[in-house]
């Protein structure tokens, strides 16, 4: 999966968390994003895994910086 | 509770994000030894999907105590409705593995004591509902197999803090349990017990089985409501036998032996316990009548009997219509239905021109009928009792009673002919339970709808300015239970009626002039010569909004609310011809 296709597809993820589009960057970080909190995020991680069928390691879920380094992670994950 | 699909724990939480406030919404505080937001956001969008819009609060993580202990609190001050509890095992495993295994036992009981405390003062708060998850079972078996046995092991510790809480649940009139091991079971373990997300954000389970935990509560919630569901509508073809008995005829539908006939057969044994545990079962089926009712007369493997069957209705009318005809002749509310039926068009139909009806999504295959009816946990019981028991039979008789009014040309002749007994007795303690459940349940034939708590109505008993009075009735076709109560409070000369309701099963027995003439003997014997009455509306007592009017009282007072006030001199009171004989009670 190319990382254009993987940033679509979490496109939806967040509208699903969300509730509404946001625009994904790869430098989009938690603080650019309303509603972004802790909650939110343990959300994301979960949901970005049943999307995927991917799964996160304990350090892999608080850690991601910004959206691309995410999206790099899911990447890996894909194959 | 059914919940339609694809309402998964992402989006309740969204749904519990967007849910806005009502004034008539449920107040519901949630603290816990774990972070709680998951849980409520899942608990706020269960109540908006399933019309029982909440408020919620929630403490800081993890200060429970310091949250209960302060009479200032938060918590207080929001004055809640129903406080839920929230344990984690994962905290409590640690506390025990701190502490050396010869002292374990004790020091499971101290953590007992400390959740038993709390839980007691919340219990306090006034009109407030506790729900307490029980401790999950945590997986770790330092033993193997043995560790059951092994009394200061985790597991054996925390079954015995379970123990605990579900003692005092029996003992404290408003504390219930979830049996949250159970759930975790059904979810699977493995699945629930997500360690990252415990180390990462103290989640107590992975969230995808938040709606099972969080909707059990609610499931209580709305039984202590009275909105429980009371009877299951069923079809037939494909639904208690595989085929269609009017095609295939008797040998031809699959019952009993192995395969597809043994699912039908497992299916019918459980909704037969159901029925023991005061379930009605209906049938709502498009078929022949005669053809319909042959399998339960004749076919060897069927396991429910015609007697089973509290209303049959087997026609080629829509079912909407006969789900409409079936509440009727039940005298029970569309919402307190669930139907049954395999076709995805009826199912559609009844959803649309029935949407009171609870409609689940039922599975094709017959063997997932029961494991998948089961996870919604759709008949949830707060109490148990002896008129539950009976209740299926009750519905039945009444059914059969009035098969019986159409053969009497006058409605006087036919309640002539039923041979009615009652009973009006003062409340005792064996009949506090079923007391306490019809006056949280009563909703229709209600006057003031005041739902005295159990322990309220159990002081009620002792106190001689109070007359609190129970009716039972018996006909012909059997007993009808404990329908009736009332209760009036001593005023200077005049007897007060603070509560009065009756069970719809009994409406238009002419039992509230039976009632009345008690009360009327009951007034004399204590010197009170005038009866006082109020009619408090609500959105579904209409029935009785003219019910001191036809009893002969005269108005005195009507408020802007709509509600009235009644008086009834005694002096010129003349008894009814209310064909009711008054027995004692005789226990069965």
């Amino acid at each position: 999966m190319s990382s254009d296709a993987i940033m679509e597809t979490l496109g939806d993820v967040f509208e699903e968390v969300l509730g509404r589009r946001v625009p994904l960057r790869a430098e989009t970080t938690a603080a650019d994003v309303e509603g972004w909190d802790s909650v939110v995020h343990v959300m994301l991680i979960l949901a970005t895994e049943r999307k995927f069928g991917i799964r996160f390691e304990s350090s892999e879920i608080a850690n991601a910086a910004d959206v691309g380094e995410f999206v790099s992670l899911i990447e890996a994950k894909t194959g | 509770m059914y919940v339609p699909d694809g309402f998964d724990y992402i989006k309740l939480m969204g749904l519990g994000r967007d849910g806005g406030e009502s004034e008539h919404a449920l107040r519901v505080a949630v603290i816990g030894f774990s972070t709680t937001q998951y849980y409520t956001g899942v608990l706020r969008g269960l109540s908006t999907a399933s019309g029982l819009p909440a408020v919620t609060y929630e403490p800081e993580y993890n200060t429970v105590h310091q949250t209960v202990l302060d009479d200032e609190s938060g918590l207080y001050e929001f004055r809640p409705d129903v406080v839920i509890v929230l344990t984690a095992v994962q905290a409590l495993r640690n506390v025990l593995l701190a502490t050396d295994p010869s002292v374990r036992v004790e020091a499971a009981e101290r953590e007992a004591q400390q959740l038993l405390s709390v839980l007691q003062r919340v219990s306090e708060i006034p009109g407030v509902t506790v729900i307490v998850n029980e401790f999950v079972v945590p997986y770790e078996r330092p033993w193997g197999n043995f560790t059951s046995r092994i009394d200061p092991s985790v597991p054996s510790a925390v079954r015995r803090v379970n123990e605990r809480l579900r003692q005092l649940a029996a003992g404290t009139e408003n504390l219930y349990t979830v049996d949250t091991d159970h759930i975790a079971s059904w979810f699977g373990k493995r699945a629930w017990f997500d360690e990252r997300l415990w180390f990462h954000s103290k989640s107590f389970c992975h969230p995808e089985a938040l709606p099972y935990v969080a909707g059990q509560a609610l499931d209580i919630v709305r039984a202590l409501k009275g909105k429980s569901l009371k009877c299951i509508a069923l079809d037939l073809d494909n639904v208690l036998w595989g085929g269609t008995v009017g095609d295939d005829g008797l040998e031809g539908i699959r019952l009993g032996e192995l395969g597809e006939g043994e699912a039908f057969v497992q299916f019918q044994i459980w909704l037969k316990e159901l029925r023991a545990r005061g379930i009605i079962l209906g049938v709502c089926s498009k078929n022949d009548e005669m053809k319909a009712r042959e399998p339960f007369a004749k076919h060897p493997d069927m396991v429910l009997a015609e007697s089973d069957i509290s209303c049959f209705i087997a026609n080629w009318n829509d079912k909407a219509d006969n789900l409409h005809r079936l509440a009727a002749q039940l005298n029970i509310g569309l919402d307190t239905i669930v139907f049954l039926d395999d076709s995805p068009f009826e199912r559609d139909l009844v959803r649309n021109l029935a949407p009171d009806v609870c409609v689940p999504e039922l599975p094709q295959d017959p063997a997932e009928f029961v494991p998948y009816l089961e996870g919604l946990n759709l008949f949830e019981a707060v109490q148990f009792s002896e008129e539950d028991r009976k209740r299926a039979d009750f519905y039945r008789a009444n059914v059969l009673r009035e098969g019986e009014q159409a053969r009497f040309t006058s409605v006087g002749e036919y309640l002539e002919s039923l041979e009615m007994e009652a009973s009006f007795e003062r409340f005792d303690d064996l009949h506090l339970p079923r007391i306490a459940q019809l006056v949280q349940r009563t909703n229709q034939f209600n006057l003031t709808t005041i739902r005295h708590p159990p322990a309220e109505l159990k002081e009620f008993a002792d106190d001689p300015d109070l007359f609190p009075y129970y009716v039972t009735l018996s006909d012909k076709f059997g007993e009808n239970g404990l329908i009736s109560v009332v209760i009036g409070r001593r005023d200077e000369d005049a007897m007060e009626l603070i509560t009065w309701l009756m069970s719809c099963r009994v409406i238009s027995r002419r039992l509230e002039e039976f009632v009345l003439d008690q009360l009327v003997e009951v007034a004399r014997e204590h010197s009170l010569g005038i009866l006082r009455a109020r009619y408090v509306p609500t959105q579904k007592n209409g029935l009785v909004a003219r019910h001191y009017e036809k009893l002969g009282f005269d108005l005195t007072e009507t408020l802007p609310d709509g509600s009235t006030s009644w008086s009834l001199d005694l002096h010129d009171y003349v008894v009814s011809d209310a064909p009711i004989v008054r027995r004692a009670l005789v226990e069965q």
